[in-house]
């Protein structure tokens, strides 16, 4: 779905059409989950996170100016509401009891498909390994490269969603891999 | 080839394709001729895609998290309507209640205000009834009583006045028992214009000076000021 059906859909909603809102969510709900998952580390958690993220951005759908892309506009909405709640739970130390917890019960599911000859055989262990490493990275350099690596979006798109400048998406990015690239070569990954 | 190695932002930039075409072109050409960038080069993809697999991560129950989320979606609209309906009416009810209350308040008292008093007292004067300014020596309540003993039908009550009309030949009563050991003359007011059909127009013009004391008329009314002291 482009960004322009992305706008129809919009359109629906705001005129009445709250059901048509579900095309959003089934777009979108993977990654705003993926990335909520990289900052709370607990699957339920990040659940939570996530509806709580398409509420606000429905209940804000008004004030969308259409100036960027909407996903520009809902990921903002996802890392400041991230950004948030970990504000909130830090408060809170009784539930990052349960994150820890939480956080080893989802197993990353590898379809058999992946592990082509030609490719380089990425494994369950493997990925546990780079995710448990990216995970354990600084707040600053996990985020842009969840959003960079994982969900593959441009530098522009970066920095109006984080709210920085394109320089500091350039930097944020190198020392994110930089350091990243030197705990999997600990870990014996490269 | 450049002598110096590629310093890993330059590289992280190359992977990502951020370079103008000169600034490539030179850096492959270094790529191609030293082992150690090239390896490292290499190492980096690799990461890269890595990183890019835990693009498997994703919610186990799809449907049922988007039908939940959407129902919730559905409830917070409705609770949005309500409260927007509520904020649209409530207003509204709280203003009727106000012109409501402000009406009794006027039908007991009169309408409040210079503007008003002044078109109102410029009417009564323009037909024919004399205007006074009579001071109290007494408070709200007392002089109150003063006046409903004497006939007097109060139009306008502020802190500091009250305005009322009485029969004539009631007024110097009224000032009599309003002055107590008060030892003022009466003052009259003239009044500017007053309605037109956009609104009010002018207010009341305070005039100095001791006015005619003895009503013109002893079958009309007068129209009076009790100023409270
Ligand atoms: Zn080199």
């Amino acid at each position: 779905m482009s960004d322009k059906s992305d706008l129809e859909v919009i359109d629906r909603v705001l005129a009445g059409d709250i059901e048509a809102f579900s095309a959003i969510i089934e777009k979108y709900q993977d990654r705003i989950f993926r990335y909520a998952y990289s900052r709370v580390y607990n699957y339920d958690e990040a659940l939570d996170i996530a509806q709580e993220v398409f509420l606000m951005a429905m209940e804000a759908l008004r004030s969308f100016r259409r100036e960027a892309k909407f996903s520009t506009w809902l990921f903002s909405i996802m890392v400041n509401y991230c950004k948030n709640y970990r504000k909130k739970r830090d408060r809170f130390p009784l539930v990052a009891l349960t994150r820890s917890e939480g956080g080893e019960e989802y197993e990353i599911p590898i379809p058999d498909d992946r592990q082509t000859p030609e490719d380089d055989v990425i494994t369950g262990d493997t990925l546990r390994i780079v995710r448990e490493e990216l995970y354990a990275l600084p707040d600053d350099y996990k985020e842009i490269l969840v959003l960079r690596d994982i969900e593959g979006l441009a530098y522009g798109d970066i920095a109006r969603i984080l709210g920085i400048h394109l320089s500091n998406v350039k930097v944020r990015i190198h020392r994110g891999r930089e350091l990243l690239k030197k705990r999997l070569a600990e870990r014996g990954l490269l | 080839m450049t002598r110096e190695h590629i310093t890993f932002g330059l590289l992280s930039d190359l992977h990502d394709e951020v370079l103008n075409a000169a600034r490539k072109k030179s850096l492959v050409e270094h790529l191609n001729g030293c082992p150690a960038c090239g390896r490292e080069f290499e190492q980096l993809g690799r990461m890269v895609k890595m990183v890019s697999c835990l693009r498997l991560i994703g919610i186990r129950s799809r449907d049922e998290f988007a039908r939940a989320t959407l129902s919730r979606a559905i409830l917070c609209d409705r609770k949005r309507k309500r409260q927007l309906y509520y904020k649209r009416v409530i207003p509204s009810a709280v203003a009727a209640m106000v012109i409501f209350l402000v009406g009794i308040d006027q039908f007991k008292n009169g309408p409040t205000g210079e503007r008003r008093s002044g078109a109102r007292i410029a009417a009564g004067a323009g037909s024919g009834e004399v205007s006074r300014e009579i001071g109290s020596a007494y408070d709200m309540r007392k002089t109150m009583s003063i006046l409903r003993k004497n006939r007097a039908r109060v139009t306008v009550v502020t802190d500091g006045y009250i305005e009322a009309e009485a029969p004539s030949r009631f007024i110097d009563d009224i000032q009599r028992e309003c002055d107590g050991s008060f030892p003022t003359g009466v003052h009259g007011f003239a009044t500017a214009v007053g309605y037109t059909e956009g609104g009010i127009q002018d207010g009341l013009i305070l005039s100095s000076g001791i006015m005619n004391q003895r009503p013109a008329d002893q079958s009309g009314t007068v129209r009076f000021r009790v100023l409270l002291r």
